[in-house]
């Protein structure tokens, strides 16, 4: 079995965390169902903490979503700060207006072409894993050095 | 050129076919060999996973064709995250089919599988045995939602029927004890202990000087996984004694990991092997089990002795040619917790050492004469514990195969073909006493039955 099997299958976590969130919004758009806040809500948190810098968490589960390096750099390389911005707070307003949406469909279409890109970006991800080093590893050592 | 529809289409079938083509090779070779309950499991739950799989496979295709436009691509997302799970799942198929019980160490196994379910919250545990081409050990979970109870352990095949090297089986375990703990209530404080002050060591060393989300995601992961591998190492010392790390430099002398050049050097998934022993060490100290073992003339305990001697100024963290500094301290104060967790979940171990103590001597003296130590040739002493039989063969293993073979003709101990004929039946008696201490506790071995996947 290949050795890097096990790192590999984050990356179809986070494909499958994209298309919880894409089911879901499709599902809404085509008036099927309502938008569901336990989906947008988990959604909420994770672009949250990723924004905020830290989205690991010790002891947290291995399955998470957006918990590992391999995970966040995918998220990174495909979505630039403005995408990551325009991803958590539509996401967030979907979440906070539920019952009053006017331009909800847009919203929706909006983030659900967001998490379709980033769906397509870690399934390729999965195909042809590429280890790359933390893009600031350099930094990081000099910064530690002079700590 | 193919239309998105036609494509969806071309998608689902081909997946389709993997799909049945798999379930078609585990129900052959499921008939063709005895395999162990768990794997025998395994294959049954492959099977209804297949069913269910086919029937998703068609849905999606039925549920394409009446959805409007760009909205339908959401489909394709779903085939190919199916096809992804089961392309991960088509990689555990022969190395499990592979795994028949003539093939592995079935009383090591049980063995293992017995210890999990003395664990709160355990207690369905199943270990299905994976023959990997590799000389590794692994621990691997597909992901693909198929029992939470189920554990893939890799066993190298040409080390798949030994017994010696195996041991290391319960590290790979370690990884799936420590992977449940964040959904097992019952050892919280300790594990929040753990994970509370990992957080302030990171916090305190490393935190300031990251600036990215990926970056301090991949530096509290070196500090998690560093964690995970001594829980590894401490959670096999506490079920095996000096086994354990006996057969750990038996591995990694083999694959060529355990070179004094390297000896502290961390990397970014495992801390150095001098920390590692050193950990081990306080453990088997602290349980009582060095005190039996320190004096052996080997060189196994030397080398324990040397590592467990070695402090952090000697350490050194390298990644991609970069020396990275304060991570081993920011580490510097997670293992005594890692202890206290491995304790809290394994009370059942307390007692092991003293059991070996008491054994040690007439276990080996039954090896000496070529007797499977199930029942010990002196009167009374009653039967020792498996673990107990494993240690003593071991400290056999090390110090005394020349006594068993110079009292046999033509046996010379520095001939390495008549040494591994000697050592293989070494393994032989004491899996053979493992065995029989199983059917004398009445345990059921799994291995015993076809498989009817």
């Amino acid at each position: 079995m290949p050795t890097d099997l096990q790192s590999r299958t984050q990356y179809l976590e986070l494909a499958e965390f994209c298309q919880s969130i894409i089911t879901s919004l499709s599902d809404y758009v085509e008036g099927k169902n309502q938008l569901s806040a336990e989906i947008l809500q988990g959604a909420v948190t994770a672009l949250e903490s990723v924004r905020k810098g830290d989205p690991y968490r010790f002891g947290q589960r291995s399955a998470a979503a957006l918990g590992s390096y391999e995970q966040v750099r995918t998220l990174e390389t495909c979505w630039k700060i403005p995408d990551q911005d325009a991803a958590a707070e539509l996401t967030a307003a979907l979440l906070q207006n539920r019952d009053d949406l006017g331009d909800g469909k847009a919203k929706a279409l909006k983030v659900i072409e967001l998490f379709s890109r980033l769906q397509t970006k870690a399934l390729w991800n999965f195909e042809q894993p590429n280890q790359t080093p933390p893009p600031d590893l350099r930094e990081l050592c000099r910064t530690l050095k002079a700590v | 050129m193919q239309d998105a529809q036609g494509s969806l289409i071309h998608e689902a079938t081909s997946l389709f076919r993997l799909v049945e083509s798999i379930d078609r090779f585990v129900g052959e070779h499921g008939n063709l060999y005895a395999y162990t309950s768990a794997t025998r499991r395994f294959f049954r739950l492959i099977h209804e996973h297949s069913e269910g799989a086919k029937k998703e496979i068609s849905a999606i295709i039925q549920q394409a064709a009446v959805t409007p436009g760009p909205l339908a691509s959401r489909y394709t997302g779903q085939l190919l995250i199916m096809k992804g799970r089961w392309k991960t799942l088509h990689t555990y198929i022969t190395p499990a089919t592979d795994a028949h019980t003539l093939k592995i160490p079935v009383p090591l196994i049980q063995m293992a599988t017995e210890d999990l379910h003395l664990i709160p919250g355990m207690q369905d545990a199943a270990i299905v045995a994976l023959l990997t081409p590799e000389l590794m050990y692994y621990q691997n979970n597909p992901r693909a939602h198929l029992s939470p109870d189920l554990l893939f352990v890799e066993i190298p095949y040409s080390q798949g029927p030994s017994f010696f090297t195996n041991l290391s089986i319960y590290h790979e375990i370690g990884h799936w004890v420590f992977d449940r703990l964040p959904d097992s209530g019952d050892h919280a404080a300790a594990f929040a202990n753990l994970n509370e002050a990992t957080e302030q060591a990171f916090k305190a060393k490393l935190s300031p000087a990251l600036k990215s989300a990926s970056t301090t995601t991949w530096a509290k992961g070196v500090l998690a996984a560093w964690t995970q591998e001594i829980f590894c190492d401490l959670f096999a010392v506490r079920h095996l004694g000096p086994a354990f790390s006996f057969a750990l430099i038996d591995v990694l002398s083999l694959i060529g990991l355990m070179r004094k050049d390297t000896e502290s050097t961390f990397d970014n998934l495992h801390p150095a092997p001098a920390l590692r022993f050193r950990e081990q060490f306080e453990r088997l100290n602290k349980d009582g089990w060095w005190q039996i073992v320190k004096d052996l003339p080997s060189e196994h305990v030397s080398l324990i002795t040397r590592l467990a001697a070695t402090s952090g100024s000697g350490y050194s963290f390298e990644f991609q040619d970069n020396l990275i500094p304060a991570f081993i301290e920011a580490f510097s104060a997670i293992p005594p917790l890692i202890h206290q967790l491995v304790l809290d979940l394994t009370p059942h171990c307390a007692e092991a050492a003293e059991d070996f103590r008491q054994h040690r001597s007439n276990i080996e003296t039954c090896l000496l004469h070529g007797v499977v130590p199930s029942h010990l040739l002196t009167e009374n002493s009653g039967s020792p514990a498996p673990v107990s039989m494993i240690n003593a063969a071991y400290c056999f293993y090390l110090t005394r195969l020349p006594d068993l073979m110079n009292k046999l003709e033509g046996q010379r101990p520095t001939e390495p073909d008549h040494r591994r004929v000697w050592i293989d039946k070494l393994e032989a008696w004491t899996m053979k006493g493992v065995e029989d201490s199983q059917l004398l506790t009445g345990v059921e071995i799994g291995g015993s039955q076809r498989a009817s996947a």
